[in-house]
């Protein structure tokens, strides 16, 4: 140790504050310890006690602080106010040293800087005074102190007990204080702490504190940077204060506890917030009543975990498991957030947010899990509302994308249609090439209405209703359809509803008829088999109860789809919004397609419904609501078709399609009379031959073939144009055709723009003198004819007509 | 002889609208942008203007309004392939807004380009 000689000299030089003093008085005071103490010479001070120059309430700590580690020559940190010679209170940080005085005299050696000696010092030291005091005068608030250069931390006994320790018994760092933290305010406090040493300020911040033994304390940390000259920071000196005693649930009354219990159910019961406690120790397990209506059971149902996994959805079965399984390991954070699905007893799917906590007794190798306690909510609207918004995104793309390629489309089929009209007429009609462009034509009208239906199926609008033909609709969306499906897949069309047009949103509507249709269609899963789509006028005399609610009596126009692919889930059939449930994607898209449709039938003041069953396939059925009058089945689009007032001969062998095509054609203007086999059309035709002027006739007929019949009117009537209906298995070849005189193939079923063009065009060209067929002398006669003589002839020859 | 000045920024389609027109009687002219159809139109006015909307140099909505401006008695049929909509209207319904006389969605039947010429050349 340096003598007083050498320390003197020391002294001198040092801007700090160098006092010497034993128990009993100074006995040394360097010239800024003499400004330290407010003295002007060392006369006013060497000699005198040194708790002269104390505060009172500062003697007990600064010289504990000195007594204690005698004969530790590292020196221990001293702080505390001095009462200057003034009177003034001088705050004084610093270090305390043992050294002998003058070889014999045992000492402390003090070295301090006042808070005048730096920027900060004398607020922080002011504010270490404030915590110091709140230290003491309140109940339940540790303080701690961080020794920044050698990370060296003094907790106190309090605080020792706030973190969940005995005093004494836990290592103070500050590595134990942050595991402490509950993890979502480790970043919260940690900014906090970061912010006070860059700025200089004092920080407050509120946190949780986790317990080792998993009790839990709400608390707050006040704290303040300490620096030296330089302004460095040196120490931080902090103070937490239990505020766990001020929530209800803490206070000693029961009375708080019991406004604990409110509290918590207030907020569990807004929140439908389930509940959840589970004692490893003894295998107890708890569930709120919520928890129990989120997980559809009883009361008497005995809570256990091996029920609550048995009602974890199949395939989130193994995840949950295994995370069960961490939340248990010691070793982990033993906090766990997870989603996932459970099927509850009435087999509805539900999604459900859950987090736990896992509480451990011990240490180290016989530390292990002691309760798990946890919240669940349900959450399965958010999920399906997410489902949806992906559905929407997929939607919007889908509209940009068809949008851009109608366009480009549209302009090329300009030029396809336009050049082909042109050049057909340059072409001598009895060559290939003539047919060939007629082939290229009628296959661009065909591609020109799917891109149409592509567009109006996309198309993202305000919704708008007009009145529209429902059946028109179907049986495009059919033909668009068609032209998508695999080859294994049949459709069967059946519409039969004599309704006209109802007051719908065109885009929704197709929408819903194409989510319908796609989804029997993938309902197939790669088999082969029938998808049914059926429309009828349906009439109810009074209310059907369904699974999907009441529907009032009254007049509906059905539409029903049918598949023969694998059953639905019960809450698919049931609920529509409980979907999210399938195990692979085609199924999950049904159900949020199931789920759209719905909505879009509601939209419409209707109700659907579904029947799955196993082995029989599923039936989707949209009752839409039919006005008492409906308006005549004609559409804003088929009121700019072209159209006529000539008398029309229909044959076609299906009930459905000699109805439907009845009324098209009535629709069109024109008089009609429909047969359904070749025997009864032949009957029809020789009763008023020189009454019809277009034969429309299919090719597959019970008792004879299309090009048959047509050839035994053209018998009667060698000028009777004739349009043939063919299908994809008909044999006949337009050359064939051709020299039967049929002055028009036609594919099989009956679209209505198309049919409209071919048929006014076909009665055109046999008015036209450059046609290659004969006029017939009564033809115009006829065709001035009151239109009531036809309607006559048509009563006379049979009730079909 | 009535005239038809085409004005579309696709050759295909102003060469199929041309041989159309010129076969059934009609002087053709064409032009490949809204700006250039209005310097021919001030040239040598038509009896019809067919008006594609979609065209990069000027839209085929703001020719329209500039023909109305200048020549308030030009005849414009308006004609696109495109869906877009603006509202709740598509363009065809706005160009008629606009002041076309007539509109013609793409793709179209060579009689309804003629029906609709022909309508507007009778008026």
């Amino acid at each position: 140790m340096d003598t007083p000689d050498t320390l003197v000299a020391l002294a001198d030089y040092l801007s700090d504050g160098i006092i010497v003093a034993d128990e009993a008085s100074l006995v040394y005071a360097n010239a800024r310890g003499l400004m330290l103490l407010g003295a002007d010479s060392p006369e006013e001070v060497i000699g005198q006690p040194l708790t002269r120059f104390v505060r009172p309430d500062d003697v007990s700590q600064i010289f504990q602080s000195m007594s204690c580690h005698e004969g530790d020559n590292s020196g221990t940190p001293i702080w505390g106010r001095l009462l200057r010679a003034d009177g003034r209170t001088m705050n004084v940080r610093g270090i305390s040293l043992p050294i002998l005085w003058e070889e014999t005299r045992p000492c402390r050696l003090l070295v301090l800087q006042s808070s005048h000696q730096t920027d900060a010092g004398e607020e922080a030291m002011d504010q270490r005074e404030v915590y110091r005091e709140s230290v003491q005068t309140r109940p339940r608030v540790g303080s701690w102190e961080r020794d920044l250069s050698t990370g060296v931390e003094i907790w106190s006994d309090e605080y020792c007990r706030i973190l969940g320790y005995e005093p004494g018994t836990i290592l103070p760092t500050l590595d134990t204080f942050a595991k402490a933290l509950h993890q979502d305010d480790r970043d919260r406090v940690r900014g906090a702490i970061e912010q006070s040493l860059a700025s200089d300020t004092p920080y407050d911040v509120e946190c949780r504190i986790i317990q080792p033994h998993g009790g839990h304390r709400i608390v707050r940390c006040r704290g303040v940077v300490i620096r030296n000259i330089a302004g460095d920071p040196v120490r931080i000196l902090g103070s937490v204060q239990d505020q766990t005693a001020d929530t209800p649930c803490e206070r000693s009354d029961g009375q708080g506890l019991r406004k604990s219990d409110e509290w918590l159910d207030l907020v569990s019961c807004a929140g439908h917030v389930g509940m959840c406690d589970w004692d490893h120790r003894f295998g107890h397990m708890y569930w709120s009543p919520i928890l129990r209506d989120l997980f559809g059971l009883s009361a008497d149902v005995p809570a256990s975990l091996r029920r609550y996994v048995k009602l974890i959805h199949r395939a989130d079965r193994e995840r949950i498991l295994a995370v069960i399984r961490a939340a248990k390991d010691s070793a982990g954070d033993a906090r766990v957030q997870v989603e996932h699905r459970i099927v509850r007893p009435d087999g509805t799917v539900r999604h459900l947010s859950v987090h736990v906590r896992t509480g451990f007794e011990g240490e180290g190798s016989v530390r292990e899990p002691s309760h798990t306690m946890g919240t669940v909510v349900d959450v399965t609207d958010h999920a399906l509302a997410e489902a949806y918004r992906c559905e929407a995104s997929k939607l919007m793309m889908i509209s940009t994308l068809a949008g851009g390629i109608a366009h480009e489309f549209n302009n090329n089929l300009t030029a396809v249609l336009g050049f082909s009209q042109l050049a057909l007429p340059l072409v001598p009609a009895d060559t290939k090439a003539y047919r060939h462009i007629q082939q290229v034509i009628a296959a661009g009208r065909i591609s020109s209405e799917l891109v149409h239906q592509l567009v109006m199926f996309s198309r993202q609008t305000t919704p708008t209703r007009h009145s529209i033909s429902v059946p028109l609709l179907v049986r495009e969306s059919v033909k668009l359809l068609r032209s998508t499906i695999p080859s294994w897949i049949e459709l069967n069309e059946q519409i039969t509803a004599s309704t006209g047009s109802i007051e719908v949103d065109e885009t929704e509507m197709r929408r819903m008829l194409i989510i319908l249709m796609i989804g029997a269609v993938q309902a197939m899963h790669n088999v082969s088999g029938v998808v049914g789509i059926e429309l009828r006028d349906v009439e109810l005399s009074t209310d059907m109860a369904t699974a999907s609610g009441r529907i009032p009596a009254g007049r509906y126009l059905c539409l029903r789809v049918k598949d023969s692919g694998e059953k639905l889930e019960p809450q698919t059939v049931t609920t529509f919004n409980t979907t999210l449930d399938a195990t692979n994607s085609h199924v999950e898209a049904r159900a949020i397609g199931l789920s759209v449709a719905r909505d879009i039938a509601a939209a419409h003041g209707g109700v659907m419904t579904v029947d799955s069953r196993v082995g029989l396939g599923t039936t989707v059925s949209v009752y839409l609501p039919m006005p008492m009058v409906c308006p005549p089945l004609v559409s804003n689009e088929e009121a700019s078709l072209p159209r006529g007032h000539e008398g029309i001969l229909l044959v076609t062998a299906e009930e459905s399609s000699a109805k439907r095509g009845r009324n098209m054609l009535q629709s069109l203007g024109y008089y009609t009379v429909v047969r359904t086999s070749a025997a009864s059309a032949r009957a029809a035709f020789n009763l008023a031959p020189r009454h019809f002027d277009l034969l429309i006739v299919d090719q597959t007929l019970s008792d004879m073939t299309g090009d048959q019949l047509a050839r035994e009117c053209r018998r009667l009537r060698p000028d009777l144009p004739v349009i043939l209906c063919i299908g994809s298995e008909d044999a006949l070849s337009v050359e064939r055709a051709h020299s039967l005189g049929i002055a028009e193939l036609m594919p099989r079923p009956f679209v209505l723009h198309e049919s409209a063009y071919v048929i006014r065009r076909v009665l055109d060209r046999s008015l036209s003198p450059s046609s290659s067929l004969p006029l017939p002398s009564a033809a115009d006669s006829f065709r001035y004819e009151s239109p009531t003589s036809l309607r006559e002839v048509s009563d006379a020859i049979g009730p079909c007509g | 002889m009535p005239s038809v000045l085409v004005v579309d920024d696709e050759v295909q389609i102003r060469e199929v609208i041309r041989d159309a027109l010129e076969q059934a009687g009609y002087a053709v002219e064409e032009a490949c942008g809204g700006r250039e159809g209005l310097d021919r139109y001030r040239i040598n006015p038509a009896d019809v203007v067919l008006m594609d909307i979609l065209m990069p140099d000027q839209d085929g909505l703001e020719s329209i309004l500039a023909f109305r401006r200048e020549f308030p008695s030009s005849r414009v049929i308006a004609m696109t392939g495109g869906s877009d909509m603006i509202g709740v209207l598509n363009f065809l319904e706005v160009a008629k807004m606009l002041g076309a006389c007539g509109a013609l969605q793409k793709p179209f039947e060579t009689q309804a380009l003629l029906n609709a010429v022909a309508a507007e050349v009778t008026v």
